[in-house]
């Protein structure tokens, strides 16, 4: 395991930001930070930088309990924040050669490192660019050249595609999956879900200071599917078809839209198959069957309003 | 030593690129010593207008051009320095830079020391740019080299105490605006602040006490506040130059009374010098403990 945190805790006077918060990170996985607003999510991010000294909780890295204000942690941490934080009168190899500097690396290492890492981002070609004349997505582009000027052995990222177009989104995803095939092990927080599910390996799901859910996404999304309704279009004998569903035992809840039927089911993809089987057998015929496909969004929704719902009943 | 210089290069050297590319230095050196060498010729005709009237030159007004000349210079550079400094940390946390700083090897002092360095390699340059001017004295003598480089000595730590006094309000407040007032507030106070609190002080002891001379010190303990003054460091510097002794004459609202010469066995500008580097030190550290992300111990 790379990254192992444990019982993380941290207030502010009487507000208590992380609630002994856990969470674990393989090597060279591309993991998605998820949490509503105020849940943690940057608190835990600056902690990890050395923004911030936690109140309580142990910090491994590679099994080795270590202090995040250290020096040497600091080495292994790149941080982009969800801000550009750029200088005027600067260009661009020499907004890198500085940050090279600070983590005192100079001369032709820090020439040839920066060469590199303009190359990953794409920004071959823009050395001598003023860095405050570039656009915003460009800006953001060398925020991740300059996190990983040091060459960090862990990469965090906080909202960093926010505000940016469409395009140019996608392209810092691609770069971002492109950095992580590299080797690099990535931490992404995002508010975009869409987005961490397009690019993420694992996620995790915080809420109120506390990891809520924990695993990969393929595991997460086929959890929330499993859950997910039925769905259905029947062209022919909808009566028929409609009888044999409120009849079966699995079957809760049957809403009909025109030749759409949407149906609680509580078996599993084998019974998903059998009814599939007694629908044709009784005549009926249909377009499509299957499961409503959720995204992370509703796991975030399902998982938040679940959270509410506890909160109103302890009420 | 060796790290602490690998530690600060890369502050320093990006400060002074960054200014090196504005016009702002070039500016502030043409009209530094545009007026210095316009106070420096104008006494210079007055003493020339003079000496055809009355067929001398009087060697005091030799030393009245040196003493004016310096007197402009150090009262630039208490002007120049806090516009200098008092942007240099507020100004990374207002472009968000600030957290990128703290996150890398970068100790908070030593972004301190890298910011205070580039604001005193200006002030280096606006005082060896200024050394032609103050070589006017040297048409007639009375000065030498080593009143010169007592002079550059002055000029340098009040330089350091002023730039810290205000990267130091840099550091506390959150936006330049602020720093820069509270900057110059503190100079002003330094300057007029100590020399006024020390008259009123005098007034009352000498109301209240019956037998009062004014030759007489009574005040011993309040004298040292006039160590934090700048302006009094100067003032004892060219009185002793120009041939006066140590001691400080001061005049206050309604009297004038005259300071201790000596100061635990030190000279007046040496112990004022000393007090000053000192407090300079003590801002620095307040200020790289102002930026520490990690100062609130839980």
């Amino acid at each position: 395991m790379m990254l192992e945190i444990h019982d993380l805790l941290k207030s502010y006077g009487k507000l208590r930001a992380l609630n002994g918060l856990d969470l674990e990170i393989e090597e060279g996985e591309l993991f998605g930070f998820v949490g509503p607003n105020g849940a943690g999510k940057t608190t835990t991010i600056k902690i990890l930088s050395g923004l911030l000294r936690a109140d309580g909780g142990c910090i491994k890295i590679d099994g080795e309990e270590r202090d995040c204000t250290d020096s040497d942690w600091r080495e292994k941490i790149g941080y982009v924040p969800d801000f550009f934080g750029v200088y005027d009168n600067v260009r661009v190899y020499e907004y890198l050669e500085f940050y090279a500097a600070a983590y005192g690396i100079t001369g032709l290492v820090a020439r040839r490192r920066y060469k590199e890492l303009l190359e990953m981002v794409g920004l071959t070609g823009k050395e001598e660019a003023y860095v405050d004349s570039l656009s915003r997505g460009m800006k953001q582009r060398l925020g991740v050249a300059r996190a990983l000027v040091h060459n960090p052995r862990l990469l965090i990222l906080d909202e960093p595609a926010s505000g940016l177009d469409p395009r140019t989104r996608q392209e810092f995803i691609e770069m971002l999956k492109e950095i992580n095939k590299c080797g690099k092990t990535i931490m992404i927080s995002s508010h975009i879900l869409s987005e961490l599910s397009e690019m993420c390996t694992d996620i995790g799901i915080i809420e109120e200071g506390k990891m809520v859910l924990r695993g990969s996404l393929v595991d997460i999304l086929a959890m929330v599917n499993a859950s997910n309704p039925l769905e259905m279009q029947v062209y022919q004998k909808l009566p028929e078809a409609l009888a044999l569903l409120r009849k079966h035992p699995l079957i809760h809840n049957v809403a009909i839209d025109g030749n759409r039927v949407v149906a609680g089911f509580s078996g599993g993809q084998m019974e998903e198959a059998y009814l599939l089987r007694q629908l044709i057998e009784a005549g009926a015929l249909i377009g499509s069957f299957g499961r409503r496909q959720g995204g992370l969004e509703s796991v975030f929704f399902e998982i938040t309003e679940k959270k509410k719902e506890r909160v109103v009943a302890q009420g | 030593m060796i790290k602490a210089y690998h530690n600060i290069r890369p502050i320093y050297q990006k400060e002074t690129l960054s200014s090196s590319r504005t016009s702002r230095l070039t500016v502030i050196v043409l009209v530094f010593n545009l007026i210095l060498a316009l106070v420096g010729l104008l006494q210079l005709q007055i003493m020339v207008r003079s000496s055809s009237y009355y067929g001398e030159v009087p060697y005091s007004s030799l030393l009245q051009m040196y003493t004016l000349v310096a007197t402009f210079e150090a009262a630039f550079l208490l002007f120049i320095v806090p516009g200098l400094t008092a942007g240099s940390i507020s100004g990374e946390r207002e472009r968000q830079t600030l957290d990128l700083l703290l996150c890398t090897r970068l100790r908070p002092i030593d972004i301190i020391i890298g910011k205070l360095l580039s604001c005193l390699s200006t002030v280096f340059v606006l005082i060896f740019s200024s050394l032609p001017v103050l070589a006017l004295v040297y048409i007639y003598g009375g000065i030498g080299l080593k009143d010169l480089g007592l002079l550059f000595v002055c000029l340098v730590v009040t330089a350091l105490f002023a730039g810290s006094v205000s990267i130091f309000f840099s550091s506390w407040m959150k936006k330049t605006t602020m720093a820069t007032v509270l900057s110059y507030v503190a100079i002003i106070f330094m300057v007029a602040g100590t020399y006024l609190i020390l008259d009123m002080v005098f007034k009352i002891i000498s109301l209240l006490s019956v037998d009062f001379s004014y030759q007489e010190n009574p005040m011993e303990l309040w004298n040292y506040l006039l160590l934090l003054n700048p302006a009094v460091t100067f003032y004892s510097l060219f009185r002793q130059q120009i041939g006066g002794s140590d001691s400080i004459l001061l005049q206050g609202w309604y009297n004038s009374y005259i300071i201790t010469d000596r100061i635990i066995g030190l000279g007046w500008v040496t112990a004022s010098c000393a007090v000053q580097l000192v407090l300079s030190g003590l801002f620095i550290w307040l200020a790289a403990r102002g930026i520490c992300p990690l100062r609130k111990k839980s």
